[in-house]
């Protein structure tokens, strides 16, 4: 152990540190999905997830008393619990460890390493710092970042936090600070980290500064966590603030010595001096004890008594090799491509259903055009493609009205919140603020004050998608080369297998939810548009694909698109479950007729889909009509009142890159994120490597996020939406002197399984593991377990799941899958959910049925 | 309308019973059973006004009946309904009514959906009592069950530690109002010698200008609480921790306009003097220009909303105090709808604000100017993110020395200390039972008993040993409170009927705690222990304890307390006075030592908890 005389406080490392594992959701605005224990993923999954357990307290698996009602309840079953304890313990210690796993008797308390040197304070003087220091501190730095809420915006805000409260407290006859040793310390020039550090924690007890930091800064992970995401990514923030970590944690030390000064006098003993307990390394690791082993076993058992049964379902329905080549022939009526995402899996299948000489395909929902969009009369733009990706291109919307066409709620006008206006506003607006209310109860309608998923782009304007050599002020090419449209057009295509045989009409239909009153409304949007909708990209992608020249080109590259093949762009509304259709009037005579008619079939597709997601909302009766549940499913994304307009990824569990026949019989509960993916077309996997590289991220970003939202919804996840307090319109926290709430409500994950990911790819194991391993940090995701792998090989029609370092044959223990021939009856009949620890009620999430 | 009037009263009542009845995973039976209250108390309300209107609109007074009488002091039950009950009414049915449809949904599925709508209708009986109180009897019954009320519904999340620090700061800070109403009340008696209706307040004011200004300063600090006006405005936004809908109905639009009601409703007593027309004036005055300056810098959607509110109730101060009656109903009903949909809809204030900066965002000069008037606009921007310094000021005046004070007297913690306060004053008894005292000595023992139990009840305030201490300390402190009324009167039946209720509680306070303390839990009053979360029943049981401890109107205690009080005679005015302190100290202590027991977070067991600071 080294001496306190030859450590070195090192405050870059310390930041760095800090930053590492503070959380990284930036404003919310841009809701982008993450693993939300990012900063432990170079680790083994459940290395990572027991070591930020003991670290910070986190909740990150279920309790043995769940696991063991999951396992009475049969959702986990006796064969899947001997499968797990073998495959990691060996037969010979099943046993022992099937009678740790069922009664086992364990203490799992969570002793937190962080917050212990900070909790002494309490014991040697009456004052409660966290108390005295975070309520005025959370409103300095949330008044400095406020976005728009506060009438007076603060000033000096390009300066930089500190400066910024130095300069305030320079033209100011009042202070922040109630005592004159603090504002000395703000104003001097040699205050750093470390001479405060001095003076609260002791000179000499430089064994103590990094620990102090980090029991400090954990304690309110969210504000310091914007502030670190904000400070690395200033452009998240359309009004920009300049602020540094390393200016909070300053400011924070003066205010604590503010506090302590003014309650306890001049003289008091640093807290080094007082601590009982030696420093505590926050960082290092610590091996399994017996509980952790037994928790993990059952997750794992938990996870595979679910992918079993997909794993059965998919050898029970896939085609068998004969009978593939007949199957395959030009779909008759349409092809339509949608997004990937999970909240697409029911449409897919209610549009097979209705239209069995369709063909549903899954992209990713930026269809492979990477731009910004300008929307007519913006002062910004909107990133519309995966939030890792930075285009070079900017697409505008070309105005065709004077003004932008965006509503007033006057309910908001910051008028109110003044004195002598605000005395006007509280006569006039009472009545019609009553009017609203009762509107809003009886019969719920869109207004300017919600979030509109079909507002982001106006249908009738024109978009500058051929480049014609402008180029705007930051150097964005406006608009595409046609060898840029066709490069993206033929890869998106040839992802998704889709290289011949196209129908007459083939719709690009990207998707994004309305909510009201939901400050997460940007996590319900699409994840691979940047949390948008995806309707312009849906547009984009069409129009390019209409072009002749972008075919001529995409022809001689061997993607031959007949000329009567045209492309409609979509977007589908999966809170409202609504479609509109963009550029219709491009269709020819001939396909304008089948556009009627597929329109139709949409329209039924979701009436079942309304009727479907219905199940889970107690507002709507899935057995009334089905027009009425369609009614009532567009008025609740309209409604004040709702705080479930969808349940957005709740249940996500899979992801699956192949053609749609692998899963085209299964009913997968909207569980499933497909990319359609034809192996045959890529025996060497040269498409894999980017059609799996993006999923990683995204599905598995969503997954993780919801994943741990759901096991610990207090301390990883946002708890429950309805006392939210929105700040400065970056983020939600509790009350007016609370944390922000990072990570996901609860009201989004209720209904959510926390299993991980499972990948199910179609292709030769070997050719998988090449392209898995070709890119090191996509490798991670599967070498350490934060996603779970399956080749289903096509020849031999078995599956093979990666064990960590290779691919290892898996013979599946589910058999006799339940049958069901009509879907509607299923979801009417399904029963409420047997465990969920989180709420009341809510419906059972549905085991995987074959459809007849 | 008599009838209507007491149906009035009832309803809540009937509505907290049923859905305490219902159980709590039946959403649906509950809402039912509150909705059908609700539309037929909004019906009631809205049949008797027109009814009323229709015939004559000339104030209704019903006297429902006495609870007790004495030649001293009568305890009747009576209402009064007005135009300012009237409009009050509509707009409490209205918006009660409303806002339940609307949490149907909004709270489906939450943990605690049956607790909402059961405080919902134990607010309503308060506000029902304060609403058509016809005397100040029946209006403190009122005041004080709104502040318990407030307590469960800003402490809803109870395992969080916000929530429940929240709710006891709020607590605290109304129960100094309440303590001024209880010495207004007892003020009132003993300048006109008799409960005087608040129908009668006009006539009698006339006959006692002189005290009227003392009166109307108490009144005045009592609705200057109860409607946040500076300095104690910093409640309401920490008020405001329960779910947006609650928030909505109560800090939005009705609970915070309590104070103006009893303004209101005690013009008569007021009008004609001229002192306090400017003392109600320059309170809203100095509110309204504080509170719209804090409004000005927040950037919490609520927050901002709760300062703009105390700003126009600031604003509805100044217009009753220059005599704008119509005006001021106007302004509550305007500013109560205004601002209990601001909070509705507050969470869609990002999607819009967002999209409209998108479209519309300049960035705004962030310069001050060296002038005198920047270094103003600077001082109060400092001045507003700080709240003007209230909660601190409210620490370092009030709270703090109260606690600094307890803690000098950390001796009475020990057994051996309560031991031998019980035997002198066992012996005090025995002597004045004897007849060994004069009427001089008991004098002076009435005082050194006011003092100890004052002392006791402050001690149990700050101790942080054990809320078994701190029971025993309430508990002794109760026996000296009623060795001083003994001493002072000659009313030994009230004195048992005191001391029922007291015993009761303190009987059943022990209990709840040896039962949480047997199961290994925590009960120091360092910090907050959450055993709600693994005892909820105890927790309910104890709850109750501690309002018949608090001598709560649910309490037999309540009615001898009252009755007692009343007798004491004029001259004793600094008696008095201690007695209103031990009573605001009293209740502080109780809801502190409950809420540190069982809110907040649970650590001994595994399971998912919030951070202490969110």
């Amino acid at each position: 152990m080294p001496t306190e005389s030859t450590t070195h406080f090192d405050e870059q490392h310390l930041l760095h540190v800090l930053k590492h594992y503070l959380p990284s959701q930036g404003p919310l605005k841009d809701f982008v999905h993450h693993n939300t224990l990012h900063a432990f993923q170079d680790m083994q999954f459940y290395d990572a997830i027991f070591k930020a357990q003991t670290m910070f307290g986190f909740q990150t698996t279920f309790s043995l008393a769940e696991y063991r009602d999951l396992y009475k309840i049969g959702r986990i079953t006796s064969a899947i619990v001997d499968a797990v304890v073998i495959e990691r313990k060996g037969k010979n210690h099943l046993p022992e460890w099937r009678t740790k796993l069922l009664n086992g008797g364990y203490d799992e308390t969570i002793e937190p390493r962080v917050g212990r040197l900070r909790r002494e304070w309490a014991n040697h003087y009456p004052i409660d710092l966290d108390n005295a220091v975070q309520p005025l501190l959370f409103r300095i730095v949330a008044s400095y970042i406020d976005q728009g809420i506060a009438v007076t915006p603060f000033p000096y805000e390009d300066k930089g936090l500190l400066a910024a409260v130095r300069l305030l407290e320079q033209h100011s006859a009042t202070s922040f600070f109630a005592t004159d040793t603090a504002r000395k310390l703000l104003h001097a020039k040699n205050t750093t980290i470390q001479s405060l550090l001095e003076r609260i924690v002791g000179k000499k007890r430089t064994l103590y500064y990094e620990q102090y930091i980090y029991d400090q800064q954990f304690a309110h992970r969210g504000w310091s966590g914007l502030v670190s995401t904000l400070e690395d990514k200033p452009e998240a923030l359309m009004y920009s603030k300049k602020v540094s970590l390393r200016d909070m944690i300053v400011l924070e030390l003066v205010l604590e010595i503010d506090a302590l000064t003014d309650r306890l006098g001049k003289d008091w003993l640093p807290l080094g001096e007082l601590a009982t307990e030696p420093p505590v390394d926050l960082l290092v690791d610590e091996p399994f004890d017996d509980l952790q082993e037994v928790l993990r076993l059952w997750q794992d058992a938990f996870e595979w008594a679910y992918y079993d049964t997909v794993l059965e379902g998919v050898l029970e329905t896939a085609p068998s090799k004969g009978a593939e080549k007949s199957l395959k022939k030009s779909p008759e009526s349409f092809q339509a491509i949608f997004c990937i995402d999970d909240r697409e899996y029911s449409l897919r299948t209610h549009i097979e259903q209705i239209d069995p000489k369709c063909e549903t395909l899954g992209s990713p929902g930026f269809f492979g055009v990477e731009f910004y969009f300008h929307p007519a009369h913006a002062k910004f733009y909107d990133k519309l493609c995966p939030a890792p990706m930075t285009p070079n291109y900017l697409v505008k919307e070309i105005e065709t009205t004077e003004h932008a066409p965006h509503g007033k709620e006057i309910i908001y006008t910051k008028h109110s919140h003044r004195l002598a206006r605000g005395f006007l506003a509280s006569y006039l607006l009472g009545i019609p603020a009553l009017g609203k209310l009762v509107l809003n109860l009886v019969n719920p309608t869109m207004s300017p004050a919600i979030a509109d998923a079909f507002s982001h782009m106006n249908p009738a304007a024109e978009l500058t998608i051929v480049h014609t050599g402008e180029f705007d002020k930051d150097g964005l090419q406006i608009g595409f080369t046609i060898l840029e449209m066709a490069d993206r057009v033929e890869k998106t295509l040839r992802c998704i297998g889709l290289a011949r045989d196209f129908a007459s009409i083939v719709y690009v239909m990207g998707h994004g939810s309305s909510s009201a009153n939901n400050p997460h409304h940007g996590a319900h949007d699409c994840g691979a548009c940047n949390g948008r909708p995806g309707l312009v990209n849906a547009r984009v992608f069409a129009a390019m694909a209409n072009r002749a020249d972008v075919r001529a080109e995409l022809a001689r590259r061997g993607v031959a698109i007949p000329e009567s093949t045209q492309f409609v762009g979509a977007l589908h509304d999966t809170a409202s479950d609504e479609v509109l259709f963009y550029d219709e009037h491009v269709l020819s005579t001939d396909n304008a007729e089948r556009h009627a008619i597929n329109k139709q079939s949409f329209e039924s597709a979701l009436d079942l889909n309304a009727k479907e997601r219905s199940r889970r909302f107690k507002s709507i009766g899935t057995t009334q009509d089905i027009k009425k549940i369609r009614r009532d499913i567009k008025k609740r994304s309209v409604s004040y009142f709702e705080p479930r307009p969808e349940l957005g990824h709740g249940t996500n569990a899979l992801c699956i890159i192949g053609r749609r026949d692998l899963t085209k019989r299964l009913f997968l509960d909207r569980r499933a994120f497909l990319n359609s993916y034809d192996y045959t077309t890529d025996p060497e996997g040269k498409l894999l490597v980017s059609v799996i590289t993006p999923l990683a991220g995204v599905c598995g970003g969503i997954n993780l996020e919801y994943f741990f939202s759901r096991m610990d919804n207090y301390k990883l996840g946002a708890g429950t939406k309805l006392p939210h307090n929105v700040m400065g319109l970056v983020g939600v926290a509790n009350s007016s002197d609370g944390d922000l709430r990072s990570g996901l409500p609860l009201q989004m994950v209720e209904v959510h399984d926390p299993v991980r990911l499972l990948m199910i790819v179609e292709h030769y194991p070997e050719v998988v593991e090449k392209v898995i391993k070709s890119d090191p940090s996509l490798y991670e995701w599967f070498e350490k377990g934060w996603i779970n792998l399956v080749a289903y090989h096509p020849d031999e029609q078995r599956h093979y799941v990666w064990r960590g370092d290779s691919f290892v044959p898996y013979t599946t223990l589910a058999h006799d899958l339940p049958v069901v021939k009509d879907l509607s009856r299923r979801f009417e009949t399904a029963g409420k959910m047997k465990t969920n620890r989180l709420l009341d009620a809510t419906q059972e999430n549905l085991p995987v049925h074959i459809i007849k | 309308m008599t009838h209507l009037l007491t149906l009035l009263l009832l309803l809540p009542v009937f509505g907290f019973i049923g859905c305490l009845l219902i159980p709590r995973a039946r959403e649906q039976a509950i809402f039912t059973v509150a909705i059908t209250i609700l539309v037929i108390e909004f019906l009631v309300v809205a049949t008797l006004t027109v009814a009323w209107i229709v015939s004559g609109a000339a104030p209704l007074t019903v006297h429902l009946g006495t609870l007790f009488s004495s030649p001293a002091y009568t305890f009747a039950v009576k209402l009064l309904f007005d135009v300012t009950a009237a409009v009050f009414l509509v707009m409490t049915a209205l918006m009660i009514m409303l806002i339940s449809i609307f949490s149907k949904y909004y709270l489906h599925r939450e943990q605690g959906f049956k607790r909402v709508y059961v405080t919902i209708f134990l607010f309503l009986t308060g506000l029902s009592l304060i609403l058509l109180a016809g005397n100040f009897e029946v209006l403190f019954v009122g005041w004080e069950l709104i502040g318990i009320s407030s307590v469960l519904l800003i402490a809803f999340y109870r395992d969080r530690y916000l929530p429940a620090r929240n709710a006891l700061k709020v607590f605290s800070v109304y129960r100094i109002g309440d303590a001024f109403l209880l010495a207004a009340l007892l003020y009132a008696h003993h300048v006109f010698h008799a409960s005087v209706p608040f129908a009668e307040l006009s006539s009698a004011a006339a006959e006692h200008t002189g005290q009227i200004v003392l009166l109307g300063v108490l009144l005045l600090i009592v609705a200057m609480v109860k409607s946040a006006q500076f300095p104690f405005s910093y409640w309401l936004p920490r008020a405001m921790e329960g779910p947006t809908t609650s928030s909505a109905i109560f800090y939005g639009a009705l609970s915070v306009h309590m104070g103006l009601f009893l303004l209101l409703r005690t013009y008569p007593l007021w009008e004609a003097n001229v002192v306090l027309h400017v003392a109600v004036g320059l309170s809203g005055l100095v509110t309204a220009i504080i509170a719209a300056s804090i409004a000005r810098v927040q950037s919490s959607a609520k927050t901002q909303i709760a300062y703009s509110s105390i700003a126009q109730i600031g604003i509805m101060f100044i217009e009753l105090a220059l005599g704008l009656y119509w005006l001021v109903l106007i302004h509550f009903v305007s500013n109560a709808a205004l601002r209990a949909y601001q909070l509705l809809i507050s969470p869609s204030i990002v999607g819009y604000l967002v999209h409209d900066q998108f479209f519309y965002f300049t960035p705004p000069i962030h310069k001050i100017k060296r002038t005198l008037l920047g270094k103003l606009y600077g001082s109060f921007y400092i001045l507003g993110i700080k709240e003007w310094n209230m909660n601190a000021a409210m620490r370092k005046y009030l709270w703090g020395p109260l606690k600094s004070l307890g803690r000098r007297f950390a001796i009475l913690d020990t057994a051996a200390a309560q031991t031998s306060l019980l035997i002198v004053l066992l012996v005090a008894v025995g002597l004045s039972f004897l007849g060994f005292l004069s009427k001089n000595a008991s004098l002076a023992i009435a005082v050194a008993c006011a003092s100890a139990s004052c002392l006791l009840y402050i001690r149990a305030y700050s101790t942080k040993r054990s809320a078994r201490v701190a029971w025993n300390l309430l508990g002794l402190g109760h026996l000296y409170a009623m060795l001083f009324l003994a001493a002072m009167l000659n009313g030994w039946h009230y004195l048992v009927l005191y001391s029922v209720g007291i015993v009761a509680a303190y009987v059943l306070g022990h209990v709840c705690l040896r039962a949480v303390r047997q199961q290994g839990e925590n009960d120091t009053l360092v910090d907050y222990h959450g055993v709600v979360y693994t005892h909820p029943y105890v927790a309910n049981i104890m709850f109750v304890a501690v309002l018949l401890f608090m001598a709560f109107p649910i309490s037999p205690s309540f009615l001898a307390q009252e009755a007692l009080l009343s007798m004491i005679p004029g001259g004793y005015a600094p008696l008095i006075v201690l007695f209103c302190i031990a009573y605001f100290v009293m209740g502080v202590a109780a809801v502190r030592l409950y809420m540190k027991v069982f809110f907040g977070m649970h650590h001994t067991s595994r399971h998912e908890s919030a951070f202490r600071s969110s």
